[in-house]
Parts: C-alpha cells; structure tokens; sequence
C-alpha cells in the first residue's frame, strides 16, 4: 500500500471541507477536522519514512501530466527518499502541532474557517513541493506555498499593513518563481527531462555544458533565495510576521521558508557538478553566512518580539545554506529539522505571550511573565537554549554539525565562514537571551488582566518542547544518524580540532546569554545605544533602497503626470488635428480641379512609366546578353 | 544636301514650337503653330513620304488651323501675362517636361536607325492598297470616329442640351 | 547623325516643347495647341521609324518574341497608321475646340485655372 498520496490528499480534502463545510461544521468541528486532516496525514508520511528505510527510495506515479515534445517526466508522480521522508514527517508533524495550538489562538477570530481552509492548503502544497519527483511538479507546489502564505500573511485583511505585507511576499516569491520556471526552461531544453533522478544523474550531467550549469544553477538559487528570505531577497519576511503567530510559526519558520534549503539539497549533484557548479556553492556559502550575521544584527537591534524571531529565521537559514554551500548537506537537513521543531516552539510560546497580553508585541512593554506563566517560561526557556546552542538540546547539536562541516584545516576561506558562523551564534545567543529576559524576567510594565492559554495551545508547546529536549539528549549519536538518513550524500568527517570547537561554540553561546541576562534583567530596553540601531538594520535598508527605487518611479511617474501627460494629450490630439488636416488639404489640392496640375500629372505619371518601361528593357537586354 | 535641308527645316520647327508654346497671344500661337505643321509637312516630303507630307497640309495645315484660328477669333482671349515664375505648377510642369524629353532623347539615342532604300515610285498605290485592304477596318473605324465628333460638336454647338428638345437653338 | 535621327530628336524636343506649353500656359487654346504640337510629333517619330527601322531582333532578347517575326510588315504599314493618327487628332481638335468654346459661352472667361470645377 501506497502512503504516500493520502500525505497530500488528506490536508487538500480537509481545505476543501474546511472552506465548503464551515458553517455547518462549526468552529470547534472545523479545528478539529483541519488538524484531523494534518494527523492523517503525518501519520502517511512516517509509514513513508519507515518503508523508505525498509526497503529504500522508490516513485510513485499517479499519471502523466503533459507530453511535451523532447522533454520527459513532466508527470504527477511523488519520489519517496530519505530526504523527502524526512521533509514530509518534519513538515506535517509540525504542522498538527501548530494546527492544535491554532484552535486555541483563532478561537476568538471570525473567519475560523477561511483560516484552516488556508493552513491547510498551505501543507497540501508544501507537501506537494516536497515529494513532487520533478521541477515542473514542484513548481506547483512552490507556487501554491506562496499563494497559501499570502492568503495567510494577509489574513488580517482589514489591517492595510497586512495587506500591502502579504502583497509585498507574494511578490518577492514571485520572483523565485519566474527564476525557478527559467531553470525549468534551461534544463528542459538541454536535459530533455526535468525529472530529478534523471537530469541530476552523473550521465546527463556531463552532457551539460558548463554554462548550462551555471544558468540553471542562479535561477534556482535566485527562487530559493525568495522562497527562503536570503540577502538580497529578504524584506519580505519581516512584514510576513503580521499574519496571526501561529501562520508565522508554520510557515515562516518551520516548513516553508526551508524550502529553499530544501531545493539546494535536492539539486545538490547539480552544484557539485564541475567548476561552475563549485563557484556557485563558494557564493552561497558567503551569501549564507553574510545573511546569517546581518540578520543576527537586526535581530538585536528589533524590539518586536515577533520581528527578532523572523530575523533569528533568517539567520538560522543563513546557516543552512552555508552548510549547503560547503557540502554539508546533512547538516543543512539536520538543521532544518531541529530548527522546524525549537522555532515553532519559540514562535508558539511568543504567541501564548501575545495572546495573554492582548496583541501587545513589543517586548519593552512585557516582564514579569514568568511567575504568572511558569510552562510557557519554561517552553520559551527550552526554546531559547536550543536557538543559542547550549549543549543538551537539539539546536545545540544541529548547529555544530553545521559549524564543523565549515571548518576546514589550512583552508582560510572555510574557517572565516566558521568564524563568522560563532559570531553569529554569540549575536543569537545574546538577542534570544534578551527576548527571554524582557519578556519574562524583567519587571512588568503592563497593567492589563492577563489572558491565560488554554491547554488546546499549551500541549503542544509541552510536546514541542520535550522534543527538543529528548532530541538534544540523544546526543551526538542522533547527529550522524540523521544525516546520513536525511541524505545520500557523503557526512562530512570529523576534524581532530573537534573538542576545541566545540568549546568554542559553547562559550560563545554562555557569553551571549550571560551578556544578555546582565544587562537586560532589569529591565533595560536596550544595550545597543540609539545611535548604532540603524547600523544594525543594515539589512532593512535594502527595504529601504527598493522603497527609493520604487519611489523615483513613483516621482517620475507623478511628473509625468503633471508635466507630461498634459503636453501629450492636449498637444497630440492638435498635432493628429493639425497633420490630418494638413494632409487633407494637401490632396485637397491634389483633387482640386486645377487642369494644369492634372496636366503635369499625367506627364509625371507618364514619365515614371516610360523609364520604368525603358530600365525593364536595359535590365532585360543587359541580362539577355 | 537632303540632310542640311532637313536641319534647317528642323531648326525652323524647332523654332515655331517655342514659339506655340511661348506667345502671349493666341493668335500668334496659331500662327506659329501652322508654321511649325508646315515644317513637318516638308519633312515628311523630304523623308519621300509624299502621301503623309500631303495629308499633313491638308489635315492639319489646312482643316484643323481653321478651327483654330476660327475658336481664337471667337473666344479673343486676352493676353496671358507669363512673368509669374513662382508658380509651382509651372516649375513643376517644366521639370517634368524636361525630364521627360531628357528621357526621350535618351531612348531615342539607342535606336539603331538605317536609311532604308526610299519608297518606290509606286508606293503610293501599295498605299491605296493596304489602306483599303489590309486596313480597311480601321479605316472605317476612324471614319466612324469622325462622324461621331461631327455630332458631338454639333450638340456641343447648341447653346444648352434642352433647346434641341424645343426643336432649335435659342436667340439669347 | 544619320537623317532618321535629326527627325527623332525633332519629335523628342517638339513633345518635351509641347508638354511645356501645356504645363506652363492657362490659356486652354494655347494649351490645346500644345496639345496638338505633342501629337505632331508623336507622328513624327512613328513616321521616322516606319521609314528607317532597322533589324529590330538584333537589340532584343531572347524572351521577347516578335509574334510575326517572319512579317515585319511593308513600308506602307507606318504611313497607313499615320494618317489614321492624324484623322482621329482632327476628330479630337474639333470635338475639343468645340468644348471651350462651349465652355466660354457659359463663362465668359477662358483661364484654365478657372476651370476647377472638376473638383468634384
């Protein structure tokens, strides 16, 4: 028996009941169908896993979706391997915790429905984008995660900010989009197959010229860098967090932001592949690790409890794709997964946060929490600790994997990146350690009644959190194993310096955190001084750029407006006036009786005829000749 | 000898049809007009076509100068003024007919004309002939044309098309 | 020079002369003349050449083909179409003269750039 279907088809028969059935379901029935739905489904996906471990990768193909001419595999048809596998239990497993802790969070909201309708169309499409066996399939489903994240950001939709938020993601994905149907075109066209196994085999790779391989490998790193917020593509994820806490949790930290780093692993034989395929891994890795410190920068100087996390998303992608771009493949899943479960923890427990203080979302207006929400000060704790790395929870282990498949002995290059990777991991330390400081141990600074989480959004903080936990105490052994579960690809060895570095990562998590206890456990908003916050937002200024760019358009379209289009379209219809009449008159007098000008006429006329005549016979003759 | 009088003949044409063209008065025009048929009248003998030099006095120097002199001293139009040279039509006109003889002179000059033995002394009655022989239909043709425009005028020579219902022409 | 060409130049110049006239004058009698001038010397050429053709195929090419190669006529044909020309200019100058004076009764005036009626 075939699971593999019933992970796609169950979330798409719950959003079709869920935005169909509402109002004869009810809120309650509804919740409970979506996250129904979401179990079913995560259940299908780790038979999957368990029959892909048992008996290996396999496809599945339900039909041919389109015969094209000279290009195969464009067919509906799911490729289950351990990579995928893992995708699909990491994406659905989170998604039903998050599906459980919404029924709790939307409760109050009046479109109950058209929230889990959307939710879960959104894991029918990234389930789809995950287990699709070919680019055009998951072109789908990459477009479909995109819609689902818009309808969610925007789900808010009397909010405007909201609204021009949500445009503002689906744009930027559009963009990753249209990069990814170009690689679609270019392996196409020079592949003939889009299927994975096939063009990424050995045998078409070599046929591949090498600037073939460096088209199609931009255009997919252009869309994974939309689809997953990297420099210079990542305004978009910031505002993506006015969408309600839990959406946030889903989609912009678990499951579809990765897709990006998915892709890159799953076209990872196209990277490896040759010289070209090599720079292009050289550049990512930096781009990886600059977005990993730029985004740990603005993270510390963000005040929005929400905002810090979604730059905190960005960083840790930074770092998936410089495992990416070193060949660390494993890493980059492990840590995707470990990510998936700690961020949608902290996102959670920020939520719970949110919800209990009536929407307030800034954390110098926050404290004093802990003694009133002790398990929710715990889930966050846990969380919190797992972001920083301190040793005996997950992150810990998925970051190091990462750190140490970077460092290489005598490579300069490979242990700046590493370098800049601790540093970071000092910043995520230190801007974790605020956020959890602030908003729990500090003094409070709000009055208002607390509204206390149900246990419908407290049990899965308790599960999430106790995975994290569990995970982290597996230990090192987990580590190996998931990586090389999580791919084909070769594990990255062990360096001799092993110890050292670790160490290092550790100590630098236990400087953040005690820098920030120290400094923010009274209550101190900030440690950065006002004047070096814009520094920090070095990365929102691209916002702010593409807001100049778009604001010189918009100027120089307003002056065309105002000084332009007046001259145009006062002047142009005097000037078509002014030509037709010019020109009627002029066969006015072309018509106009006059017999001599009819006279001349005729002799021109005639004229014309007789060297047209006297040239065709010369031409003729001298051809004759 | 053939030759120069030929020239001078047709210097003189040459001559008259400046003349036509450029008169101030319409009688003068007439005149050098009849000068200039003249003219090829004798070439035409001097080509030894006798029966087309005769036709040529008779049709052209005698019939059809009659009319005209006959239309000028009717009509006695005023003289034209010719010193306006801004008048495009007229630059125009002129450029066109000087391209156009331009262009004649040059097709002309490729033809390969040889003086053929001249008719002989007979031709005339070859003439008579094929006129009423081998061209006899043409020849009918065109004396069907001639009737025609004898009616043609003579509808035209009535005052308005109306009087000739009234049964003649009117006085006024 | 040989003597057919001094009457072909002749033709060529008394056209070239007679369109002038016609271009150039706004008397329509002066105009008809010119007219008549044009005519002349058309005849004139078909008289030249009727007189002193010479072996026309020489100077044509192949894909041309005289449809009586074998007849090329006799030396009365060009003299018969000239004086048929010239019947049909006297049938043409009569019915003409016979229109402006037409024109003139019902206008009084004879200027050709008056005429514009034609305009439609």
């Amino acid at each position: 028996m075939d699971f593999i279907w019933l992970v796609l088809a169950l979330p798409l028969l719950g959003s079709l009941l869920c935005s169909t059935h509402y109002r004869a379901l009810g809120k309650a029935a509804t919740g409970m169908l979506a996250s129904l739905a979401i179990l079913g489904a995560f259940g299908a996906a780790a038979a999957t896993w368990f029959r892909v471990h048992a008996a290996g990768s396999y496809t599945s193909q339900l039909a041919t979706w389109l015969h094209i001419p000279g290009v195969s595999g464009v067919d509906v048809a799911a490729l289950a391997d351990p990579l995928s596998a893992t995708m699909l239990c990491t994406v659905t497993g989170v998604a039903f915790l998050i599906h459980c802790f919404s029924m709790g969070y939307m409760s109050d909201e009046e479109d109950y429905g058209r929230f889990f309708a959307s939710l879960n169309l959104f894991v029918a499409t990234m389930v789809l984008l995950v287990m699709a066996n070919n680019l055009a399939l998951l072109l789908v489903g990459w477009g479909g995660v995109g819609y689902a994240s818009y309808s969610l950001i925007g789900f808010y939709r009397q909010k405007p900010s909201a609204v021009s938020a949500a445009r503002k993601a689906f744009l930027i994905n559009v963009v990753g989009d249209v990069a990814m149907m170009f690689a679609i075109f270019i392996i196409g066209s020079r592949v003939g197959s889009l299927e994975f196994t096939s063009f990424l085999g050995p045998a078409s790779l070599d046929r591949m010229s090498g600037e073939t391989i460096l088209a199609a490998g931009v255009c997919l790193m252009i869309a994974a860098y939309a689809k997953s917020a990297q420099l210079p593509l990542h305004t978009w994820l910031p505002d993506a967090m006015e969408g309600p806490t839990p959406v946030s949790a889903l989609i912009h930290a678990a499951t579809m932001v990765t897709a990006g780093v998915y892709l890159m692993v799953r076209c990872a034989p196209l990277f490896g592949h040759g010289p070209e395929g090599a720079d292009l891994m050289v550049i990512m890795a930096r781009l990886g690790a600059i977005t990993a410190l730029v985004a740990a920068l603005c993270a510390v100087a963000q005040n929005d409890l929400k905002r810090i996390l979604a730059y905190s998303t960005m960083s840790q992608l930074g770092y998936m794709f410089m495992a990416a771009g070193v060949g660390a493949y494993g890493a980059a899943i492990f840590h995707l997964v470990s990510h998936a479960f700690f961020k949608a923890l902290l996102f959670l427990t920020a939520g719970v946060v949110i919800h209990a203080l009536h929407g307030e979302q800034d954390i110098r207006k926050m404290g004093g929490l802990g003694k009133k929400m002790p398990g929710v000060q715990l889930a966050f704790l846990i969380g919190a600790l797992a972001l920083a790395g301190i040793p005996p929870l997950v992150g810990f282990w998925s970051k190091e994997a990462i750190l140490l498949g970077t460092f290489q002995d005598g490579n300069m290059e490979r242990q700046l990146l590493w370098g800049v990777g601790i540093l970071t991991a000092l910043l995520t330390a230190y801007y974790t350690g605020r956020a959890y400081v602030l908003t729990f141990w500090a003094p409070a600074r709000h009055e208002s009644e607390l509204h206390l989480p149900g246990s419908s959004m407290t049990w899965p903080l308790a599960v999430l959190s106790m995975a994290s936990v569990a995970a982290g105490l597996a230990g090192h052994e987990l580590v190996s194993e998931v990586q090389s579960l999580a791919t084909h690809l070769p594990v990255a060895e062990t360096h001799e310096t092993f110890g050292a570095l670790q160490i290092t990562a550790i100590l630098a998590g236990l400087i953040g955190l005690g820098v920030a206890y120290s400094s923010h456990k009274t209550g101190r908003a900030s440690l950065v001084p006002d004047s070096a916050v814009p520094v920090l937002l070095g990365c929102e200024s691209i916002d702010s750029l593409s807001k100049g760019a778009a604001g010189s358009f918009r100027s120089f379209a307003d002056m065309v407006a105002v000084k332009v289009d007046p001259v145009i379209s006062q002047q142009a219809p005097d000037l078509i006036q002014r030509s037709l009449y010019g020109t009627s008159s002029l066969l006015c007098q072309l018509q106009g009786g006059s017999l001599r000008l009819y006279a001349v006429a005729v002799l021109a006329s005639s004229t014309l005829l007789a060297l047209f005549v006297y040239g065709l016979f010369s031409l003729s003759i001298g051809a004759g000749q | 000898m053939i030759t120069a009088a030929k020239c001078v003949v047709a210097v003189l044409a040459l001559a008259s049809a400046f003349g036509v063209a450029f008169s101030r008065q319409a009688v003068h025009s007439a005149l050098f007009l009849t000068c200039n048929l003249l003219c090829v009248a004798v070439l035409y003998l001097l080509m030894s076509l006798h029966f087309l030099g005769a036709a040529q006095l008779l049709v052209y120097a005698g019939a059809i100068m009659v009319v005209f002199l006959f239309a000028v001293t009717v009509l006695a139009p005023e003289d034209e003024m010719l010193g306006k040279w801004n008048d495009s039509y007229k630059l125009t006109g002129i450029a066109v007919a000087a391209l156009l003889g331009a262009c004649l002179m040059v097709v002309n000059s490729r033809a390969s004309l040889a003086d053929l033995a001249a008719p002989e002394q007979g031709s005339l009655k070859q003439f008579a002939t094929d006129l009423f022989g081998k061209f006899v239909f043409p020849f009918e043709g065109t004396a069907f044309v001639l009737l025609v425009a004898l009616i043609g005028v003579v509808l035209l020579g009535h005052r308005r098309l109306r009087d000739l219902d009234r049964g003649g022409p009117s006085r006024d | 020079m040989t003597d057919g060409m001094i009457t072909l130049f002749l033709s060529a110049a008394l056209f070239a002369i007679g369109s002038i006239g016609v271009a150039i004058r706004r008397n329509p009698l002066i105009m008809f003349m010119c007219i008549e001038l044009m005519l002349n010397s058309a005849n004139l050429a078909l008289a030249t050449f009727s007189r002193y053709y010479a072996r026309i195929p020489e100077t044509l090419p192949d894909s041309i083909e005289l449809v009586a190669s074998k007849d090329l006529g006799s030396a009365s044909d060009g003299s018969i179409f000239v004086f048929l020309v010239m019947t049909i200019a006297a049938a043409e100058a009569v019915v003409g003269l016979a229109i402006i004076i037409a024109i003139f009764r019902t206008r009084k005036q004879v200027d050709a750039d008056e005429l514009a009626e034609l305009k439609g």
